[in-house]
């Protein structure tokens, strides 16, 4: 990792001050990821630590806590990009045939990596935490917010660490981008899905130029 | 102003267990009863989100930890209900679940006087809970 964040350095930061970069890390040496992450610190031009949707293990677990308390030092983001893979299936069901069900259950991930990190109390460890959710969409965030409360109220001794209800953690340690995103045919549905999210600053703008993915 | 209020005979203090519930229809008013050592709390039977009987849920208390990893603690243990259908815990003291603060969530109290071996619930001429001069 430190050959590649060396080499984003070199190649693409110092070739244009409009660059910025993300920084990457690797799961299986978080504690070596940390040191990375302080290592870059000081370089402005690293915006996020980088992690991407899939994963082997949700990102809640404690052995990820090294990494976020790093981040944390920096001030830096956490940035969980659309994409990645580990040694478990890439859907809830099973390996699916065709990028079309790879890209659109994609969301599985994202909502499994937000429930974990609520529900496992990262933002209980790491109170000035931020993670942006990058290429996942976001209409499927009210109604996993909906269910999560709905089942912290039965559950709640599970999860005893947390002290408020799991959708206020989401939305005061969450963002999203806005590319790319649901695209309803009635537009209006959008606007109601903004509001049912409840918040006028969720959104961050996002391009995903160069890229001409949908 | 003052309510009037009555006072129902419900039983000798010994035909209640410390640690169950037991339901209870007084005055037409279905209730839940719960013993806790030699305090007794009536409530309304019913659950605040979908009527659920609180009397077939169970006793409790709050489960404390302040991270993953760390041996949870049950504090104010008989101190909560847990409703049988959806886990929701009402606070035996305030009828308030410990997670909602709006009334529309919080079950009606009934008050509980012990005099002699006999447990007597308290309605005032409204039901519930309100301010009253005891006789």
């Amino acid at each position: 990792m430190e050959a590649a964040n060396s080499w984003t350095q070199l190649e693409w930061l110092d070739s244009d001050p409009r660059w910025r970069g993300s920084i990457l890390v690797h799961l299986g040496d978080p504690e070596g990821s940390a040191n990375e992450i302080r290592r870059l610190a000081g370089d402005q031009r690293f915006v996020q630590v980088l992690l991407m949707a899939r994963s082997s293990a949700p990102y809640g677990k404690w052995q990820m806590d090294p990494i976020y308390a790093a981040a944390c030092e920096a001030g830096l983001p956490i940035g969980i990009h659309f994409g990645g893979g580990g040694d478990v299936p890439i859907t809830a069901v099973g390996w699916p045939s065709y990028y079309i069900e790879d890209h659109t259950g994609m969301t599985q991930a994202f909502e499994g990596q937000v429930i974990s990190l609520v529900c496992e109390g990262v933002f209980v460890r790491f109170s000035e935490l931020r993670v942006v959710l990058i290429e996942g969409g976001f209409a499927w965030l009210p109604a996993r917010m909906w269910r999560l409360d709905k089942n912290y109220r039965g559950l709640r001794d599970e999860v005893p660490w947390l002290k408020k209800l799991p959708s206020e953690y989401i939305l005061e340690h969450f963002r999203v981008t806005t590319q790319p995103m649901e695209e309803p045919s009635n537009s209006q549905h959008l606007l109601q899905i903004l509001d049912m999210i409840g918040s006028d600053d969720f959104l961050m703008f996002s391009t995903r130029l160069p890229s001409l993915g949908f | 102003m003052i309510m009037p209020v009555k006072k129902y005979d419900i039983g000798w203090v010994d035909a209640f267990q410390s640690g169950k519930f037991y339901s209870l229809r007084v005055a037409s008013r279905k209730m839940v009863l719960a013993r806790r050592e030699d305090e007794f709390f009536a409530l309304r039977d019913v659950c605040p989100h979908q009527g659920a009987k609180l009397s077939s849920g169970l006793m409790t208390g709050e489960v404390v930890a302040e991270h993953p990893g760390q041996q949870p603690k049950l504090r104010r243990e008989g101190e909560f209900l847990s409703c049988p259908w959806h886990g929701w815990k009402i606070d035996l003291r305030t009828g308030c679940s410990p997670l909602e603060e709006s009334e529309c969530v919080k079950v009606r109290r009934y008050e509980v006087h012990v005099e002699g071996e006999r447990v007597l619930v308290v309605l005032s001429a409204k039901g519930g809970l309100r301010q009253s001069k005891l006789d």
